[in-house]
């Protein structure tokens, strides 16, 4: 009994636990482990029953396998049953679900096949141990060999919606130059406006200081604007403003002038 | 004729020790020692590591497939000759040591971040499952997924555990299939040849087959459903050949599996049916014929069960399952026969690509010898086929689907299906070269040739030519930026392309080719247009004069209002060969210049984000015939 007992303990410790801000390699390497594999240790002991002393070594490869298979199994079925009765998907849904049919399958398995016995040996896992290291330390190197690939680009972007505008009133564009993988030169970019294929004189150009972007992934951004007269007469208008020298650096606005 | 390694029918369930029989007595050789082992396990994997290095920077093919096979054989043979001599736990270690490294090569191409088609579908989904807290959200790179949320709901359920990211959870979850995939061979085996020996060798051929190093090993639904299938079957074995408690668990736990198939993927579970059906009727058969039992209510519960519960799920939550199939099934038989008559369709096997000769001749190759054992290991059964036990002999003739699906590979439809069909028939085809091998070493020794060096040299051949059957150069390595693939085709501009979109107009619906989709749905969450006969958003780039009015109108109406263009679709053809999928009518050609200059000229797109080689286009169809006051 005692022994089930410090398992069902264990479950319920990982349980409450898994709800509390535990860092993340605790939670990996202690408190999950402890969650599914309790659970598919008693499953296991379950279908084989308990191995006993001087017992055959037939069923080694199931006793081995068959807890990661239930490990796999329990937090699906876990997953399913909570979205069945509605429940969210979440950290205290999955963590306590799980506990719960962890608890249920110690608790069967005790009636079952009575209580567990420990692991014996524990020398024989430091070969396996340092094998781990070594292809863990191998995978790792293997995964830093690859040269780092930094794409290197701006993006240009209307900061608002398509403008409307009333004949021959000015109309401000506002626009944002994001930069990735590295700064945005430091010098202001030469903003130009062309209406109908036709350069216009800008009104008024702004173009803020580089400064840091909100943008995930991006280094810097530069937001500014260009102020010009819309076109008198009225009806859709092809309107390019550019910022920098690049050619793609262009925005194809349709301005709609109204009368 | 030796029939030692298999059992005849009334032989006792599980009994130990028949191993002993083909267990190699001597202390292995140095280099299969585990300290060698595992030390050349590990340079072959950091030799697998500099071949992804020569990849990623281009140049000669051949050094890096060289290269590659290197690393793989240096890590592979050594232990693979391990478990070939029959030590039941260095079989046991040996087989897991088998996994890693047949996981390896996949982990490596794209550690961090998803790269596959599928990947990016399951990615999203369980992104998607976390940030609402609810199963089943649509998924429009691959619609269906959104039914089966298996591999969705477990790495949420991992993610929510252990805090880890989404894509290390998946990774994890992945990791956890497919070591336990093998493991299931090995009681699948062990349990039906009555040979530990025979398990571990079944491992190790199971290891060869083409889906096992990369399509199985992508983070996608199949990969998880194929370790529930394997052991759904070995519980269902061990069931069959039980009493008791024992029988009624192993049944119970094989039902459950069968939960978590139907939940995770269709095509695994129509196998299952299809295989349990097989398998049940045989035994039912042998029971009418010979009044043994041989567990016929045992593989008819497992049969009803399964089909019932798939049944269901396909009734009331997977409704859109069956359209998603038909044309797989359909189309594939349609195109394979059109074959027979006309030249120009279908597929070419082995089509031109960087994948080097050597290589190809040993997957042409692989096939044969695949066929030469299934026709010894027929021979050597059809005349004690009495003696076996009918579910060993029904898993052993599913094997021998392997075959026909080979064919499938020339219809483009078909081909998907034969790749997927392949981690289920070999199963069979491990069963009947474990059983062959295990036969083999049982004979007297042969003067002139090491039968060990020849068994390791086939090992290599299927190996290497399985492996080069199954995904295509741009899948299996990384590289320098190549237009017209899934994976060498995806770019930081896309991505960051697709959150800008989404956060200044939300998860809207958007046309595009279908290599920036795979971006813009799974770092934007944008719900991206499938384009078909009946849907051709393709018009918009793909033609010289743009959407027709009734295109325009549809578009409208379903809401997809940007448009986002890669230039770089007019660079160069595709890789694969189309940019809008199967209907695209520039199939093996750049998109022309003038199509994209175009859109900055028509007056119902408007320029609303640009990059150097991306452009968002955002769309007003309103505005289709509205005159530009400019005259521009």
């Amino acid at each position: 009994m005692n022994r089930t007992l410090i398992l069902a303990s264990s479950v319920v410790a990982a349980v409450v636990l898994s709800l509390l801000p535990v860092p993340v390699v605790l939670r990996t390497l202690v408190l999950f482990p402890v969650l599914v594999l309790v659970a598919g240790w008693s499953a296991a002991r379950l279908v084989l029953g308990t191995r006993t002393p001087g017992n055959d070594t037939a069923d080694d490869d199931l006793r081995f396998t068959l807890p990661v298979l239930v490990a796999l199994l329990v937090p699906l079925a876990v997953v399913l049953l909570l979205a069945v009765f509605g429940i969210p998907v979440d950290t205290p849904g999955i963590a306590i679900g799980t506990g719960a049919v962890a608890l249920l399958l110690v608790g069967a398995a005790h009636v079952a096949a009575g209580p567990p016995t420990w692991p014996t040996g524990p020398r024989r896992t430091v070969g396996p141990l340092v094998a781990v290291l070594v292809l863990g330390g191998a995978v790792a190197g293997a995964a830093a060999m690859r040269p780092p690939v930094v794409e290197s680009y701006a993006q240009l972007s209307l900061s608002t919606a398509v403008p409307r505008a009333v004949a021959g009133s000015t109309v401000t564009v506002p626009w944002t130059l994001t930069g990735y993988g590295s700064p945005l030169p430091g010098g202001a970019p030469e903003v130009r406006v062309a209406v109908a294929g036709q350069t216009v004189t800008p009104v008024e150009v702004t173009g803020g200081a580089v400064g840091p972007s909100t943008a995930a992934g991006a280094v810097d951004e530069r937001r500014g604007s260009v102020s010009f007269a819309a076109p008198t007469a009225p009806g859709l208008h092809d309107v390019r403003v550019s910022v920098g020298r690049d050619p793609w650096a262009t925005l194809v606005l349709r301005l709609e002038v109204i009368s | 004729m030796t029939t030692s390694t298999h059992p005849p029918t009334q032989a006792p369930a599980d009994t130990p020790g028949t191993a002993a029989s083909t267990q190699d007595t001597r202390p292995p050789a140095r280099w299969t020692s585990w300290p060698a082992v595992v030390g050349a396990a590990a340079v072959g994997i950091l030799v697998v590591g500099l071949s992804y290095r020569l990849a990623a920077e281009g140049g000669n093919p051949n050094i890096r497939y060289g290269v590659f096979w290197l690393g793989m054989l240096l890590a592979a043979v050594p232990v693979t000759a391990r478990i070939a001599t029959g030590d039941r736990v260095a079989a046991g270690w040996g087989v897991a040591l088998l996994g890693v490294l047949t996981y390896v090569p996949k982990f490596l191409r794209n550690p961090g971040a998803p790269a596959y088609h599928d990947e990016y579908a399951h990615w999203r989904e369980a992104v998607d499952v976390l940030s609402t807290g609810t199963l089943f959200q649509p998924n429009s790179i691959i619609p269906i997924v959104q039914y089966y949320p298996g591999t969705s709901g477990l790495t949420a359920a991992v993610q929510r555990l252990t805090g880890l990211s989404v894509w290390s959870s998946g990774q994890l979850v992945l990791f956890t299939a497919h070591m336990l995939v093998l493991f299931a061979v090995v009681v699948l085996a062990r349990v039906h040849l009555r040979s530990a020996a025979a398990g571990a060798l079944a491992a190790v051929v199971y290891a060869l087959n083409p889906s096992e190093m990369y399509f199985d090993t992508q983070y996608a639904y199949e990969g998880i459903a194929v370790a529930f299938f394997m052991w759904i079957l070995a519980l269902g074995s061990i069931a069959a050949r039980s009493s008791g408690r024992r029988r009624t668990a192993a049944l119970a736990l094989a039902l459950l599996c069968v939960g978590g198939c139907v939940a995770t993927h269709h095509l695994t579970t129509l196998f299952l049916v299809l295989l349990l059906g097989g398998v049940a009727a045989i035994v039912a058969f042998r029971r009418w014929r010979s009044k043994t039992a041989e567990g016929t209510g045992v593989w008819l519960v497992l049969f009803g069960g399964t089909v019932l519960v798939a049944v269901a799920w396909v009734l009331f939550v997977a409704t859109p399952t069956l359209t998603y199939l038909s044309p797989y099934f359909g189309g594939s038989v349609e195109q394979l026969s059109g074959m027979a008559s006309q030249e120009d369709t279908g597929r070419v096997v082995l089509a031109p690509s960087p994948q080097p000769l050597w290589e190809r001749g040993l997957t042409a190759l692989s096939p044969v010898i695949v066929g030469l054992v299934c026709l010894a290991a027929l021979l050597a059964l059809r005349k004690v086929l009495k003696d076996w036990r009918a579910d060993t002999l029904a898993l052993m003739a599913f094997g021998l689907v392997y075959f026909p699906s080979v064919l499938f590979l020339l219809a483009p439809s078909g081909a998907e299906g034969a790749r997927r069909s392949w981690a289920f028939s070999y199963l069979g085809i491990a069963l009947i070269a474990a059983f062959m091998v295990l036969r083999w070493r049982e004979r007297r020794p042969v003067r002139w040739w090491g039968r060990g060096w020849v068994l390791m040299a086939l090992f290599v051949v299927v190996l290497v030519g399985n492996v080069g059957a199954g995904l295509n150069d741009p899948y299996r390595f990384p590289g320098p930026f190549r237009w017209g693939t899934d994976t060498n085709s995806a770019s930081a501009e896309a991505r960051t392309v697709g959150e800008e979109l989404s956060a200044r107009a939300g998860r809207v619906r958007v046309i595009t080719d279908r290599y920036t989709a795979l971006q813009l749905v799974a770092y934007g969450g944008l719900d991206v247009a499938a384009p078909s006969v009946g849907f051709p958003a393709w018009q918009l780039t793909q033609t010289p004069d743009g959407p027709t009015t009734q295109l325009a109108a549809e578009m409208r109406a379903a809401g997809y209002d940007y448009l986002v263009v890669d230039t770089r679709m007019a660079e160069e053809p595709s890789f694969i060969g189309d940019n809008y999928g199967p209907t695209d009518p520039l199939i093996g050609q750049a998109t022309p210049k003038e199509n994209l200059a175009r859109l900055d000229r028509v007056p119902w797109a408007t320029r609303v984000i640009t990059t150097e080689h991306l452009r968002v286009y955002h769309l007003d169809f309103f505005l289709m015939n509205a005159p530009m006051g400019g005259g521009s």
